[in-house]
């Protein structure tokens, strides 16, 4: 019996002994100073819209929460916003600026294949951005279009009831056409966005842009010739900025992201089965009607 | 040691809390010396990606643990919580060998490996586990 349990302590004894030797050796690693990657990919939007064919969305309040937690982390020196949007809803694009300005430490954009529109305003909020020679940024500018299916509707018979209290009520419907006055007051709205998006990109980029503010896309190495960007490179060029703004010579780099439960994991791809399990029933049962082929 | 003929297999509760004792016996002597490194990472949505050394810690404690079990089964017959509820190992063949220790332990780094290796008791109602099967041991009632 005392063998038996000397041998036990003597087994037991080393292996802690081991792990004790080893942790000592993993807890001194020095885990501060480290510089964060946010990811800004798809369009920007205020809310997500939950459906399955919306993969890519950069929601603003997600961002955002990243950016509160990068702030109140010590240990966190630097940003470094990973940017892949062609840009999205204006006010989204805005509510992550003033957060990006908020910021107490370097931000950094790194804008990756597109960083256009919505998401160039958000990187012009940074203290500086690289881009690749080819990488697609600018297009400071504001999109109001839309399809518009008054003569679709004539041609077929389908008419458009106007009911409205307030007769701008349904400016910019897509059953009918703009009228003069409809379309000058929608124009005045969308120059007022563009002039505050334009004001606010020259602001934060200390030079009057103005000349540029028309919309046009720039590769990037148009782009850094026109002063859009500061410098041409990919991550590690990012990451050396990063380091350089923020006074440190080594860190670690680190990325946010949502860690997913497993019920919400189960229930995402659940819906997109179910939808084309869906489909493939309901295709079984169409049946092909001559008189609803529309000719062209 | 003199081990009872085995009349029955040993009952899987006795099974389920040697094990347990030993899964607290391991976070003591294994696990906790780490709990500094394991302290940088907050545990909250934000999961944090680092560098290898998070691979090399789990590297470490995985081995640790199946030596846990095999030192002890290999010399003993039994870990702590096995000698607490006296029950042991042995191999189905002649001697007991080390690789067999080994073995049968490997699927104890991970609790779902274990659920898995575990699935004969549980719906067969067979007295092993897979890899006891591989590695030619049971675990039997002794004095």
């Amino acid at each position: 019996m005392a063998s038996k349990f000397l041998k036990i302590f003597v087994i037991v004894g080393i292996l802690f002994l081991i792990s004790f030797l080893l942790a000592k050796n993993f807890n001194s690693i020095d885990f501060s100073d480290k510089i964060v990657f946010i990811s800004i990919k798809g369009t920007i939007v205020s809310s997500s819209s939950n459906g399955i064919f919306n993969e890519q969305q950069a929601t603003s309040t997600g961002v955002i929460s990243y950016l509160n937690k990068a702030k109140n982390d010590n240990t966190i020196k630097a940003v470094i916003l990973e940017i892949n949007s062609p840009g999205g809803e204006a006010l989204a694009s805005r509510e992550i600026v003033e957060a990006v300005k908020g910021m107490n430490k370097p931000v950094v954009a790194w804008i990756r294949d597109v960083g256009a529109s919505g998401a160039y305003w958000v990187a012009s909020a940074s203290d500086s951005i690289i881009a690749d020679e080819l990488s697609v940024t600018g297009s400071i500018g504001v999109l109001g279009s839309y399809l518009q299916f008054e003569g679709l509707m004539n041609k077929y018979g389908i008419t458009y009831e106007r009911l409205v209290g307030g007769r701008y009520k349904d400016l910019g419907s897509s059953y009918k056409e703009l009228s003069t006055e409809e379309r000058e007051i929608l124009q005045k709205k969308i120059n007022t966005i563009h002039r505050i998006f334009s004001d606010d990109v020259s602001k934060n980029r200390k030079k009057d842009l103005s000349k540029f503010s028309n919309g046009e896309f720039f590769l990037g190495i148009e782009a850094k010739e026109i002063g859009l960007i500061d410098h041409l490179g990919g991550k590690e060029k990012a990451i050396e900025v990063s380091k350089e703004l923020a006074s440190i010579e080594k860190a670690r780099t680190v990325v946010f992201k949502e860690r997913k439960s497993f019920f919400s994991s189960i229930d995402k791809y659940f819906t997109k089965y179910s939808y084309f399990i869906g489909k493939g029933i309901s295709d079984g049962f169409l049946v092909k009607n001559e008189e609803f082929v529309i000719n062209t | 040691m003199k081990l009872k003929k085995i009349v029955a297999p040993v009952k899987l509760w006795k099974r389920i809390v040697a094990y347990l004792i030993d899964v607290i016996i391991v976070n003591l002597i294994i696990v906790y010396p780490f709990r500094d490194f394991f302290g940088n990472f907050e545990n909250d949505i934000i999961v944090k990606e680092i560098g290898p050394e998070i691979f090399m810690v789990f590297f470490i404690i995985s081995i640790l643990t199946i030596l846990y079990w095999a030192l002890l089964e290999f010399f003993l017959k039994q870990s702590i919580g096995k000698a607490l509820l006296n029950i042991y190992v042995r191999s189905t063949e002649k001697e007991l060998k080390f690789w067999q220790c080994i073995v049968r332990n490997l699927s104890k780094i991970n609790t779902l490996l274990l659920i898995i290796d575990s699935l004969n008791i549980i719906f067969r109602k067979d007295y092993q586990r897979y890899l006891e099967k591989i590695s030619n041991t049971e675990v039997v009632d002794g004095e």
